[in-house]
């Protein structure tokens, strides 16, 4: 990945979707939703390298790695949450943006739920 | 998937039009919305294989 090609891409659709929303708005979204897509793309090929890293070092500190896996699932939902909501408000659906938002928020907080209780159950122990 | 794939959604968006406004002048008003439907049905689904293909990485990565 090289910021210049991501920054080519972005410039290159914003003005093709400047050109298109005078004649055929949808195709506009259409084509910001593909730019997105792969942009997105190319940056999360970058991530998996870093993640696999993340996990070893994880690994050789003895930390539990389940608790690494809530916190990535997080940071999936907030990706995908902010690229569905980031377009609908592009296009005018402030409404469907807020909607998406919340449920990316409803699903995190079910998504780490079990390590609330983790720390409660901690903190009965120290109590009790 | 390729910066390709973002030309050929908006080329298909300047041709549809193109093509809407020779339909609207000859007078033929329904074929013209019928090319806009039928362009607009072939690009979503282009798009949305990609969209299937990033959350499938997204899914992947992030083990969700």
């Amino acid at each position: 990945m090289q910021i210049s090609s991501i920054i080519a891409i972005a410039l290159i659709t914003a003005i093709l979707v400047l050109f298109l929303k005078e004649y055929r708005p949808e195709y506009a979204a259409l084509t910001a939703i593909s730019a997105g897509c792969l942009i997105l793309g190319m940056v999360l090929v970058q991530v998996i390298p870093t993640i696999g890293e993340l996990n070893s070092l994880m690994r050789q500190a003895n930390v539990d790695t389940g608790y690494f896996a809530v916190a990535f699932k997080a940071l999936g939902i907030c990706y995908l949450t902010q690229f569905a909501s980031d377009i609908c408000r592009d296009f005018g659906q402030s409404s469907l943006a807020g909607t998406v938002d919340l449920a990316g928020k409803v699903l995190k907080v079910t998504n780490s739920l079990p390590l609330l209780s983790g720390i409660i159950e901690v903190a009965l122990g120290l109590v009790g | 998937m390729d910066v390709d794939f973002i030309f050929k959604v908006a080329g298909i968006g300047i041709i549809v039009s193109v093509l809407h406004q020779l339909l609207v002048r000859s007078g033929r008003e329904e074929q013209a919305m019928l090319t806009t439907l039928a362009g607009l049905i072939v690009v979503l689904l282009m798009v949305i294989t990609q969209i299937g293909k990033l959350f499938e990485t997204i899914k992947s990565v992030f083990g969700l």
